[in-house]
C-alpha cells in the first residue's frame, strides 16, 4: 500500500466535485479552475485536469463557449449545464453526509 | 546558435529552439498515447497545448522572443508527466489497461534516478519490463561466473546513454516491447498507411471526380496503393522482430567468443607462471617470439572482429545504443591489423628460419688394443635435467629451459641427440659428433650449429658422453640436435655403469640382466653390446 496512492486517489476522488463547485458560482476557463483547485492544494499538476474537463463536458455536466482574450490563444469559459447543477446538488448532499459520517468514525 | 522552428501552439506562432521542440514534441505524444483510451482526446490535447500556448506566452514577456529547452521543461513541470494524466483514468474508472495505450516502443536509457552504479539494470528493467533486481542478480550471477558481467555491464555503461531529460525519461518508460505491442505496431500503421492514402485519394481522385467521375481505375489503383502500404508495414515489422532475433544471435556469439579468448587467454598466462614457478623451467614453444606476446596477438586478432560482432548485435537489440566514435572504431581496426600483420610476420620468419640445414663435425681418433684394454664408457645424465624432463608433459620437445651458463645467459638444454655404434675395420677408436642446426641461410645456420655445446671426450681408455647439449635460449627450435658416431673394432670391451647403461639403452641393444653393478660388455655388432658378467 503507497501512501502517495491512497492520498492521490483520495484527492482525486473528490476533483469532479469541486470542478463543479467552483463554476457554480461563475463561468470560468481552464487556468482560472486551476488557480482555485492550487490554492487549495487539491492539485499539483495541471494536466490531470484536462481530462476531467472533457469527461464532465462530455457527460453533459458542463459546456463551454469561446472568448477571446488579449494577447494569449482564445479561451474555454465552461459553465454548469442544468443536469450539472442537479448532480452538483446532489454530490453536495452526498458529500456532507459523507463528512459527516467519516468525523463520526474517525473521531470515536 | 540555434535553429528554430516555427510552430502553432493554440493558434498562437511561437519560435521554439529545435530541441525544445523536439522535446515539447516528445511530451505531447507521450500524453497522446497515455490518453489513448480517454474519449475525446483530440480535444483533451487541444486544450492542453492552448493551455501550453498560454504558459509560453507568460514566459515570452521582457523581449524573449524564443523558446528554449527550460521553458519547455518548466512548463512540463507545472503540467505533470503524463503519468499523471492517466492515473486520473484509473481513478475514475476509465480504461484500466494503460499499457495498452498506443505507439512508439521504449528505448534504452540508463535510468540513473533508480540507479545503484550507474542506472544500467535499472535502464534494462524499464526497457523489458522487468523487475530492475532481477539484472542486477543476473549481472551479479555472470560477473562471479568469469567476470563476463562485468565486461557486459561496463560495454552496456560506455554504451547507454543517460536519461537526462524528461522527454528521455518518457521515452525510457515507454511501452515494453512484446507480441501485443509489435502487432499493434503493425495495425497502427496499417491505420496510417490508410489515411494516408485517404488523403491522398481526397485531394487528387477528388479532383478527378469533378472532371469525369470516379471511375473504377481509380477505386483499384487506391486500393492497390493501399494494400502495398499495408504489405510494407507488415514486412518492416516483419525485419525489425528479425533484426532483433539476428542481433540476439550476434550478442551470443560475440560474447561467447570473447568470454572463450578471455578464459583461454588468461588461463594460459596462468599456467606458464605457475609451471615457471614450480618447476624451475617455461615451455619453450615453436617461436622465437615471447609466448604472451603471440597470445596477445591472437586475442587481439581474433577478439576485436567478435567485439564488433557483439556491438552490432547490441545495437540491433536496442536501437539506442551509442555508436562507437569513430576513432576508437578506426584504432581497433587499426588495432587489429597491426596483430594480424604481426601473427603473419612471425608465421613467415619461423617458417623461413628453417630453410638451410648444417652440421658442424668434431673428430677423434685413438689407436686401441681392442682384444686386451678395456674402454670406460660414461654416459653423463645431468640428474636435475632429468627430473625436468620426467615432469615435462612435453617430452617429445625435449627442448627445456634448466638455467643459465657463466656468464649468466639463459640457455636451453634438449635431448634431440642420437648416439650410433658401428664397427670399426682398424684397431682403432673413432669418434665423431655431429652438431646440426637450421636457419635461413647457411651462415645463419652454421652459427646455430657452432653454438650447439655438447660435452665429450676421448682421451687413454676412457670415453666420457653427454645425454643432452645446451644451446643459447635466443635460438629456440632451430631444429639443433646431435649426432654422435662411435665406432669400435668388434671385440672390444666395454665398462659400463648400471646408469650409463640405463642411458645407452635407449639407441643400442643391450643383452644381458644387468642388475645394479658396473658391468663389463663386448661389442657384439652394430649397436648391439652383450654383457659378459651379468648374472
Amino acid at each position: 500500500m503507497n501512501i502517495e496512492n491512497t492520498k492521490a486517489q483520495m484527492r482525486k476522488g473528490v476533483l469532479e466535485y469541486c470542478i463543479l463547485s467552483v463554476l457554480n458560482n461563475k463561468d470560468l476557463y481552464a487556468s482560472e479552475i486551476l488557480e482555485h483547485l492550487k490554492q487549495a492544494k487539491l492539485l499539483v499538476v495541471e494536466g490531470t485536469l484536462y481530462p476531467l474537463l472533457t469527461r464532465l463536458k462530455n457527460a453533459e455536466l458542463l459546456q463551454y463557449r469561446w472568448e477571446e482574450s488579449t494577447g494569449g490563444p482564445p479561451r474555454k469559459y465552461y459553465t454548469l449545464t442544468d443536469l450539472g447543477k442537479k448532480f452538483l446538488a446532489e454530490l453536495d448532499q452526498t458529500w456532507n453526509e459523507l463528512n459527516q459520517a467519516v468525523q463520526q468514525v474517525t473521531q470515536q | 546558435m540555434n535553429k528554430t522552428i516555427n510552430i502553432n501552439l493554440g493558434g498562437l506562432v511561437f519560435y521554439i529552439d529545435e530541441d525544445a521542440y523536439q522535446q515539447l514534441k516528445n511530451y505531447l505524444s507521450a500524453i497522446e498515447r497515455s490518453l489513448s483510451s480517454s474519449e475525446g482526446k483530440e480535444e483533451i490535447i487541444a486544450d492542453i497545448e492552448s493551455r501550453i500556448a498560454e504558459l509560453f506566452n507568460e514566459k515570452l514577456k521582457d523581449n524573449k522572443q524564443v523558446i528554449n529547452q527550460q521553458d519547455v521543461h518548466s512548463v512540463i513541470q507545472v503540467m505533470g508527466e503524463p503519468e499523471d494524466y492517466r492515473v486520473d483514468e484509473e481513478v475514475f474508472g476509465g480504461d484500466e489497461k494503460q499499457s495498452k495505450s498506443s505507439a512508439s516502443s521504449r528505448k534504452l536509457y540508463r535510468d540513473t534516478d533508480n540507479k545503484m552504479l550507474a542506472g544500467v539494470s535499472a535502464g534494462l528493467g524499464h526497457y523489458f519490463g522487468i523487475n530492475k533486481n532481477w539484472i542486477r542478480l543476473l549481472f551479479l550471477a555472470f560477473s562471479l561466473s568469469g567476470g563476463f558481467g562485468l565486461l557486459l555491464y561496463a560495454i552496456l555503461w560506455i554504451g547507454m546513454p543517460e536519461a537526462k531529460t524528461t522527454a528521455q525519461k518518457l521515452e525510457m518508460k515507454g511501452e515494453p516491447i512484446n507480441l501485443d505491442t509489435i502487432e499493434k505496431k503493425v495495425k497502427e500503421g496499417f491505420q496510417s498507411v490508410k489515411k494516408n492514402v485517404e488523403e491522398v485519394d481526397l485531394n487528387e481522385v477528388g479532383q478527378k471526380i469533378k472532371n469525369e467521375g470516379r471511375s473504377l481505375g481509380d477505386a483499384l489503383s487506391t486500393f492497390i496503393t493501399e494494400f502495398f502500404g499495408v504489405i510494407t508495414t507488415i514486412v518492416k515489422g516483419f525485419f525489425q522482430i528479425l533484426g532483433k532475433l539476428i542481433g540476439l544471435v550476434l550478442i551470443t556469439v560475440g560474447s561467447g567468443v570473447l568470454i572463450a579468448l578471455l578464459i583461454v587467454f588468461l588461463f594460459m598466462g596462468m599456467i606458464d607462471v605457475h609451471l615457471a614457478k614450480d618447476w624451475g623451467f617455461i615451455y619453450q614453444g615453436f617461436s622465437d617470439y615471447p609466448e604472451w606476446l603471440m597470445h596477445l596477438l591472437l586475442f587481439i586478432a581474433v577478439g576485436i572482429p567478435f567485439f564488433s560482432l557483439l556491438l552490432v548485435g547490441l545495437q540491433m537489440v536496442f536501437n539506442q545504443m551509442s555508436k562507437l566514435h569513430t576513432g576508437v572504431k578506426v584504432g581497433l581496426f587499426a588495432l587489429w591489423l597491426l596483430s594480424v600483420v604481426g601473427l603473419i610476420g612471425m608465421g613467415v620468419t619461423q617458417l623461413n628460419s628453417d630453410v638451410v640445414g648444417t652440421q658442424q663435425l668434431e673428430e677423434k681418433n685413438m689407436v686401441f688394443e681392442a682384444s686386451t684394454d678395456t674402454l670406460t664408457l660414461d654416459f653423463k645424465r645431468d640428474s636435475k635435467l632429468d627430473m625436468l624432463w620426467e615432469d615435462a608433459y612435453w617430452q617429445d620437445q625435449r627442448t627445456l629451459t634448466p638455467g643459465y651458463d657463466e656468464q649468466g645467459n639463459e640457455i636451453l638444454a634438449s635431448k634431440k641427440i642420437n648416439l650410433s655404434l658401428g664397427l670399426s675395420d682398424t684397431a682403432q677408436i673413432r669418434v665423431a659428433v655431429a652438431k646440426k642446426a637450421r636457419g635461413l641461410r647457411y651462415n645463419s645456420a652454421l652459427d646455430r650449429a657452432r653454438a650447439v655445446d655438447y660435452e665429450w671426450s676421448l682421451n687413454q681408455d676412457s670415453l666420457v658422453l653427454s645425454d643432452y647439449f645446451t644451446t643459447p635460449s635466443r635460438w629456440k627450435n632451430k631444429g639443433q640436435s646431435v649426432k654422435i658416431g662411435l665406432e669400435l673394432p668388434k671385440g672390444t670391451l666395454v665398462k659400463m655403469s648400471e646408469r650409463s647403461a640405463e642411458g645407452v639403452e635407449h639407441f643400442w641393444q643391450l643383452t644381458g640382466d644387468r642388475g645394479q653393478n658396473t658391468h663389463l660388455w663386448v661389442v657384439e655388432d652394430q649397436d648391439h653390446l652383450r654383457c659378459l658378467d651379468c648374472e
